[in-house]
């Protein structure tokens, strides 16, 4: 399982010269979403449908 | 009896050599013209950088394999190019110097009926002071012997992270008008991968440096796709992988010089700023390399046959015009000179006729906007596009090219790493369709919104590995290789 623990920036590592972080208010994945990242079962599915997908894409642009 | 000479032996290039040498009977001649001895799986670099492959593993030795094929081989850079001829010979030809270590410096001038330029990027380090790994303050993915130094590089800012030291490393481009802010995605989300596994995340402090307007623009003006019932984007989706791996970002910059742990930037608001640093890979702006061509009275023709930035100009339409008058149209998709119609460029090495990503300039007037990135998968496709019609062209007397690949009417697959390991890698694996959007064909999102897609997991580091051995298998042309596509 990947930790999410690195959700902000670490303190005192002189940081103050940078603008705002720009992207502080994108959506967060939930702990499901993360687990099934690196779930197996649940990739090994993916996997099948992202080689399908990219595949057709392959095909198309062959023409 | 006819002669094609291929420049560059990079993914387009390279393919357009080997389909060549399997159309093309055997009393044509397929030349390769090519300064390095290796050819590199580029995309895997990113996995050498941070140390989970060495160089050897995204390299193999061209000459055997052209010698298997019997493709002729000159380890050799081109300097000129003769398309008119020369005073001597009415003959088109390319002049050349060769790089081996047996013919170092020898000079050599080789006659065609074909010419193929596909002489990839210049990695043009010089246009900001302090760039790159040679002699500047900064490392680079683009090459395998770049990436080895890289790794090394990260080793030891671990080994300080270990001790306890706070350290911050910044990884992005090193200029405002740099190309492939994918692979500087796609190094940064490795390198925190390595830093996590090595139990030290939390000292290190990761900046990610772009001259995009948004995160997720990629030099391709980002992208939108359907997902759960809504159409989202991808500035959306980097943005919360940015967020989720606490990874900063400072965008729509243009770096001006970089000294020893500092660099010095400009954004888009013409606002001056500058960044410390322990660790810095920076991406260098693209030109093309540096080829003169030459008319048959021996006058210099090269501003007529190559576009300022040192890319070929091709069968696409350089007429300066704003953004909303963009058209797909404009784009190449036979890669043909439009004063030689032996002349062909293809690959990173075809002019393009405008950016993808809307161009910018800050209030001083410094272009802050990505360049069109025409890597991978497109290259592939105009590298056997060429091949196929220069066939048709010898064997059928086409007088025209009769393949076409624009860029606006194909697709692209990519697999962005964001972490390596078999159980616990991820990556993004995208697709979107056309690569140049046509918001004639696609009102409102310029590309087909079921066609385009994104996702992060494991299954996209597989992917990715796959594709590794893939084409390392088809570019050494081993048995069925061209049944894999491009």
């Amino acid at each position: 399982m990947t930790e999410n623990k690195a959700t902000a920036p670490p303190e005192g590592t002189g940081v103050t010269d940078l603008p705002p972080e720009l992207a502080s208010t994108a959506p967060m994945p939930t702990q499901r979403t993360v687990r099934l990242r690196t779930n197996l079962p649940y990739q090994a599915v993916r996997f099948g449908a992202v080689s399908l997908r990219m595949m057709r894409m392959v095909l198309k642009s062959h023409g | 009896m006819a002669r094609v000479v291929v420049l560059g032996a990079g993914i387009s290039g390279h393919t357009a050599a080997l389909h060549l040498r399997r159309k093309l009977g055997k009393q044509h001649e397929v030349v390769v013209v090519s300064p390095n001895s290796t050819w590199n799986w580029i995309p895997s670099n990113i996995w050498v950088g941070v140390g989970r492959m060495d160089s050897e593993q995204v390299t193999f030795e061209l000459a055997p394999v052209y010698r298997k094929k019997g493709i002729v081989f000159r380890q050799a850079k081109a300097v000129a190019i003769r398309p008119e001829g020369s005073e001597t010979s009415a003959r088109p030809s390319v002049d050349v110097v060769h790089t081996s270590s047996g013919r170092q410096g020898e000079s050599e001038s080789i006659e065609y009926d074909y010419l193929i330029n596909a002489t990839g990027p210049k990695l043009n380090f010089g246009a900001t002071p302090g760039l790159g790994p040679d002699g500047g303050h900064t490392v680079s993915v683009c090459t395998y012997g770049h990436a080895e130094q890289a790794a090394r590089k990260l080793d030891e800012i671990i080994d300080r992270l270990r001790r306890g030291e706070r350290q911050r490393l910044v990884i992005g481009v090193g200029h405002g008008t740099c190309t492939c802010e994918g692979a500087a995605f796609e190094y940064t989300f490795n390198v925190e991968h390595e830093l996590r596994e090595a139990g030290v995340r939390d000292l290190a402090e990761i900046v990610y440096l772009s001259n995009e307007y948004e995160l997720g623009d990629f030099g391709v003006g980002g992208m939108s796709f359907a997902q759960n019932g809504f159409v989202t984007t991808s500035q959306l989706w980097t943005e919360s992988l940015f967020r989720e791996r606490g990874v900063r970002s400072i965008l729509r910059a243009h770096v001006q010089r970089i000294e020893e742990g500092r660099l010095f930037y400009e954004t888009l608001d013409g606002t001056e700023a500058e960044l410390t640093f322990d660790f810095a890979m920076l991406l260098p702006p693209f030109r093309g390399q540096d080829l003169q061509a030459v008319a048959r009275d021996g006058s210099d023709i090269t501003d007529q046959v190559f576009a300022p930035n040192g890319f070929l100009k091709v069968d696409a339409d350089y007429t300066p015009k704003p953004v909303e008058e963009w058209k797909a149209s404009d784009w190449p998709s036979t890669y043909v000179s439009p004063l030689y119609p032996n002349v062909f460029g293809v690959g990173i090495a075809f002019a393009p006729p405008h950016p993808i990503s809307v161009p910018r300039k800050s209030p001083t007037g410094t272009v802050i906007s990505p360049a069109p990135p025409r890597t991978g998968m497109p290259s592939g496709l105009m590298g056997r596009a060429v091949a196929e019609s220069i066939v048709d062209m010898i064997d059928r007397g086409a007088r025209t090219p009769t393949h076409r690949a624009s860029m606006a009417e194909m697709g692209a697959a990519c697999v962005a790493s964001a972490g390596a390991g078999l159980t616990k890698g991820t990556a993004a694996s995208m697709t979107m369709y056309p690569v140049v959007p046509d918001y004639d064909r696609y009102p409102g999102y310029g590309r087909s919104l079921t066609q385009t897609s994104g996702e992060i997991g494991l299954a996209g580091h597989w992917m990715k590995h796959l594709l590794h051995h893939m084409f390392i298998y088809k570019a050494k042309a081993n048995p069925g290789w061209s049944y894999i596509p491009e």
